[in-house]
């Protein structure tokens, strides 16, 4: 049954499909065409190639990038690492480095004394960890190296403003504490070495022995002789010296370095009424050791600490 | 004879034997469905130049057909005889003038269609753009409903709709099933 639509549609598909025949394509003109997008085509492959040819630069530079960012990382990591390195270690320069930016980048002088101090107070933590250890001693540089940042802090300190009085006086009571650890190491290390132990039993990490330093003097500035080693005599001096030496009077605090002729109120004395002369220095330092058997009841060189005595009966001082 | 899904494939590649052959397969029928709305012969090539350049910038910057080479294809050329239709083609209009490819004489018996032939393409200017659309390709081009839903991106019912309206809408433009007053 046809109904109203159909009778509609179908005139109209009829029209439709009188549409169907065109006239033939001009066959240049489609040539002409296909030409055209074949070189289309060409140039799309040619821009591909190129992003190809792009991919090394762009891993070059990716890879630069990662060796950059390898580098800060691994150089933070170091700073990092090297907080709890001790003197000796591969990463203790680093430390220092490290502490010495932070100083330079400390704004205004309450920052920068404070700063000095606790590097200071690091110095003497640092010879109290290494006679601690007992396996590793401690060097002229190591206590030259104290005395020129405790110096530095000290003047710092003293010369912060009058208003911060009470920062003043903190941070000297820091040193203080900081002087303390110090002699308590020495004090420590005294102790614990072992009798008969052969002098320079161990290597010295510096062959050319630091003299120590004036802690009076500024940074920097060496105060003593070359050779000479406020606990002991520097290795070259030892072995200058033979057992056959007569024994050397006590020494007078003449004699001592300066270090000891300027003790601080909390640092004692270093004596050279501690005990007998002898011409082996006990020093505890890498640079000299207790030679033979007599080193308990052997004295310090002059101008020793009065830990050196091995008595014991010295309170390093300070809290 | 690769097939479709295949040549798509290629194309996507930017495989030039694919380009070439999608070009020499579907350039011819796009040219007589962009003739058969224009009838202008150098603006149907110029229609089926834009619909490969279309196709090419889409697949160099990753879009373009996913499944449907054909279909994309037609529905690039009829957005772009869209863009065109409106461009007068009164010389095509006209039988009296006819374009330079029928340069041939007009047997006297192809006048009449002729004369229909050119009142129903001032018709078909009445209709919408989806209405010309679904007649062309259901009743010209003699695509299927699924082929035609695929091309204009609806379904077959959808299409079935468009189509009824599309040939209703046609028949009262050229005046066909009216009643004589």
């Amino acid at each position: 049954m046809r109904t109203h639509q159909d009778e509609n549609q179908e005139p109209v598909v009829r029209l439709l499909q009188t549409l169907r025949p065109v006239p033939p394509r001009n066959p240049e003109a489609a040539a002409k065409g296909r030409s055209g997008f074949a070189r289309a085509c060409q140039r799309a492959a040619l821009e591909r190639e190129g992003a190809y040819h792009r991919r090394p630069q762009l891993r070059l530079a990716a890879m630069l990038v990662g060796l950059v960012l390898v580098l800060i990382s691994s150089t933070g990591l170091a700073v990092s690492a090297s907080q709890t390195a001790l003197p000796g270690d591969s990463l203790y320069p680093v430390k220092l480095a490290a502490e010495q930016v932070a100083i330079a980048l400390s704004f205004g002088p309450a920052a920068r004394s404070q700063k000095l101090v606790e590097r200071a107070f690091r110095r003497a933590q640092e010879l109290d960890l290494l006679a601690f250890g007992g396996t590793d001693r401690i060097q002229d540089e190591d206590l030259a190296r104290f005395e020129r940042h405790l110096a530095a802090a000290r003047q710092q300190a003293h010369a912060l403003p009058p208003e911060q009085a009470r920062l003043t006086e903190a941070l000297l009571q820091r040193l203080q504490a900081a002087e303390a650890l110090r002699q308590g190491a020495i004090h420590r290390l005294q102790e614990t070495l072992p009798a008969g132990r052969p002098e320079h039993a161990g290597p010295a990490r510096d062959p050319d022995p630091q003299p120590p330093l004036d802690p009076t003097a500024p940074e920097g500035q060496e105060a003593e002789a070359p050779g000479h080693n406020r606990y002991g005599p520097s290795e070259a001096e030892s072995q200058e010296e033979t057992p056959s030496d007569p024994p050397q009077p006590p020494a007078t605090g003449a004699d001592g370095p300066p270090m000891t002729n300027t003790p601080t109120a909390h640092e004692p004395a270093a004596g050279p009424t501690a005990g007998p002369t002898s011409t082996d220095n006990p020093s505890p330092t890498r640079s000299s050791a207790p030679s033979g058997p007599g080193a308990e009841s052997e004295p310090p060189r002059p101008g020793a600490t009065g830990a050196a005595s091995g008595s014991g009966n010295q309170s390093p001082g300070g809290p | 004879m690769v097939t479709e899904r295949e040549l798509l494939r290629g194309v996507r590649r930017l495989s030039s034997e694919a380009l070439a052959e999608t070009y020499d397969r579907y350039s011819a029928e796009l040219y007589a469905y962009a003739m058969r709305q224009l009838a202008n012969p150098g603006l149907a090539e110029d229609c089926v130049a834009e619909t490969y350049r279309r196709l090419l910038d889409a697949v160099q910057q990753g879009k373009g057909p996913r499944r449907h080479l054909r279909a994309y294809l037609y529905r690039t050329a009829h957005n772009w005889v869209i863009d065109n239709y409106r461009r007068p083609s009164t010389e095509v209009l006209d039988p009296a003038n006819p374009t330079e490819d029928e340069s041939a004489p007009t047997p006297d018996a192809n006048l009449a269609a002729e004369a229909d032939r050119a009142r129903l393409l001032v018709a078909m200017e009445e209709l919408t753009a989806d209405q010309r659309q679904v007649l062309m390709l259901r009743f010209v081009e003699d695509w299927s409903l699924a082929d035609t839903a695929r091309a204009m991106q609806r379904s077959v019912g959808a299409v079935k709709a468009l189509q009824f309206r599309a040939i209703q809408a046609l028949a009262k433009a050229m005046g066909v099933g009216e009643q004589p007053s």
